[in-house]
């Protein structure tokens, strides 16, 4: 019945993106990092090393850091249980909030406790692991899931539950087995939730598993911390946080990158494309 | 059933619907015949969505007998995979799908072999004038466009009947009218069964060969056989005839020709 098509027609125009180059610059990272180090080799020059160290000195214990086998390898450990615990708490998480999503009942009986459990301090939930779990690892684990799954939990059960009733009424008319009714359209609909579910659970997760490893591990950059503070190792202490504090930014913007990448069929705000604009003279 | 019943493709047997304490649906009883293009027309609020719904087997009758190909599209609801498709109101895309892909997504969710695609996409896509946008993003698209696409993505899972619901009143006049003529011709070049569901008198003696009229809560008030030439005085009469059956005060006099005042318009129907 259909006519065969034998050579596939032209694709639209492509709307120029910029660069990651062009897209850094704009965001204004350069001018924080310029603006950053001025104020920091200015006040260096007339506080003691004990108070604030010059940049030269924390940048020599970064390197050393980065090149020694144990401290890396307290760097290494520290990123490894915020990457598990992240992990952990995203699959759990995602799972009961589209449980929750699809079936109202569970929300009922799932709600209550979830929140209850991201109304409890940060810190009780450190102090219960170390007083509960002997395995360090167990430990750190468990507060950096038990701190991030009602994020995740809860930004996909919302994501969920705003799924236009009208896109559903459409698929199903089409009679569309499960998986293909979650690939197609549950799938993609709460991943901008999902994102930024990651995002703030990122941030949250590096802050906590420092908590953790001060009382809880003998090895991780808490650990490091600990020590530096015993020793009045101001040097040490910045060195330490800086590298963090960088990695997080990267990961924070693999994260954007990859965002970007998934969600490309979003108009990007305030800069309509042409496609658009030209589209309804089309239709006359 | 009788013997013109059983050659109907959709049966509608005493049809009733009750949601809670309101009626929506009270004692329809209509057929469409194979290939047949048909308009169901009524006043907003008439049941005809539920109408709709019930031939679609998204919600069972609470009396009577509905029946598609001779089966319950309720009870039988998986069976009816590529054998109905839907045209919205709006063209409802997923919006994180090109033109192309919204396509696709309808013969995956019908369960369309996979190698077949491409080749029906392309060609559903071009036959609706939108070869070279296959990769534009719906928010790309103008309405027209988006909706030529939710035209493609119905009929490229080729099924037996096609539905229609209110699918060109978002459109404006002269884009409405376009698509209009390109359903029909779509429907009736390629033999399916039409039903097409509207408020506006205009469009549905534009489409259909046959017109219901529906009154709340939905039942026939009038069944009008279209002819093909219609003269402005003939297409004036009938616009008269169902705007009557249409509205509720027209009483009885509906079915048997012109009433109410000539040329009153309140609800903009004729449009």
């Amino acid at each position: 019945m259909q006519s065969t098509i034998t050579k596939a027609p032209a694709a639209a125009p492509a709307v120029a993106k910029p660069s990651i180059w062009r897209r850094a610059r704009d965001s204004g990272v350069p001018v924080f990092v310029v603006v950053l180090l001025a104020g920091w080799a200015v006040a260096s020059r007339f506080t003691p090393s004990y108070v604030l160290p010059g940049i030269p000195a924390v940048a020599r214990q970064a390197v050393q850091i980065l090149t020694t086998g144990d401290l890396l390898r307290s760097l290494l450990t520290t990123l490894a249980r915020v990457a598990a615990g992240l992990v952990s708490a995203f699959i759990a998480g995602s799972a009961i909030g589209m449980f929750m999503g699809a079936k109202a009942g569970a929300a009922r009986y799932l709600l209550p406790p979830i929140r209850f459990i991201q109304g409890i301090p940060s810190l009780s939930w450190v102090i219960m692991a170390v007083i509960w779990f002997q395995f360090v690892e167990l430990r750190v684990w468990f507060v950096m899931v038990v701190i991030t799954l009602p994020g995740f939990a809860l930004q996909a059960y919302d994501s969920y539950r705003a799924i236009p009733a009208d896109l559903r009424d459409m698929a199903r008319s089409f009679r569309p087995g499960r998986w293909s009714l979650f690939r197609e359209v549950t799938l993609p609909a709460i991943t901008p939730g999902i994102f930024t579910a990651w995002k703030v659970n990122l941030g949250l997760a590096i802050r906590m598993v420092l908590i953790a490893e001060l009382v809880g591990a003998s090895v991780g950059v808490g650990a490091q911390l600990m020590s530096a503070e015993q020793l009045l190792d101001m040097t040490a202490v910045v060195a330490w946080t800086l590298l963090l504090a960088v990695i997080m930014l990267l990961a924070q913007g693999a994260i954007e990158l990859i965002e970007s990448r998934a969600l490309r069929y979003r108009p990007r705000t305030g800069h309509p494309p042409a496609a658009a604009a030209t589209a309804s003279a089309a239709d006359a | 059933m009788t013997a013109s019943a059983q050659q109907n493709v959709i049966e509608f047997s005493h049809v009733s619907k009750v949601f809670s304490r309101h009626q929506a649906v009270h004692d329809l009883h209509f057929g469409v015949r194979p290939q047949e293009l048909v308009s169901i027309v009524g006043v907003t609020g008439c049941g005809k969505s539920t109408t709709f719904n019930l031939i679609l087997g998204l919600i069972p009758p609470s009396e009577g007998q509905v029946r598609v190909n001779g089966r319950d599209p309720h009870a039988d609801f998986e069976w009816f995979r590529r054998r109905i498709a839907v045209v919205f109101q709006d063209s409802r895309l997923l919006p994180w799908r090109t033109a192309i892909q919204n396509v696709h997504a309808g013969m995956k969710f019908a369960g369309v072999p996979k190698d077949e695609w491409d080749a029906r996409a392309w060609s559903w896509l071009s036959r609706l004038g939108l070869a070279g946008r296959e990769s534009a993003y719906p928010h790309e698209l103008s309405g027209g466009q988006r909706q030529r696409v939710a035209i493609a993505r119905a009929f490229a899972v080729d099924p037996d009947i096609i539905l229609c619901d209110e699918s060109f009143s978002a459109l404006d006049e002269v884009t409405a009218r376009a698509l209009r003529q390109e359903f029909v011709e779509l429907v009736r070049g390629n033999g399916k069964t039409g039903v097409v569901i509207t408020h506006s008198i205009a469009e549905a003696l534009a489409i259909g060969s046959r017109v219901l009229v529906l009154r709340p809560p939905a039942h026939i008030a009038d069944d009008i056989a279209v002819p093909a030439d219609l003269g402005d005085r003939e297409l004036a009469a009938l616009r008269q005839r169902i705007l009557a059956g249409m509205t509720p005060d027209a009483g009885a006099g509906a079915a048997g020709g012109p009433a109410g005042q000539p040329g009153a318009d309140p609800a903009g129907m004729m449009r």
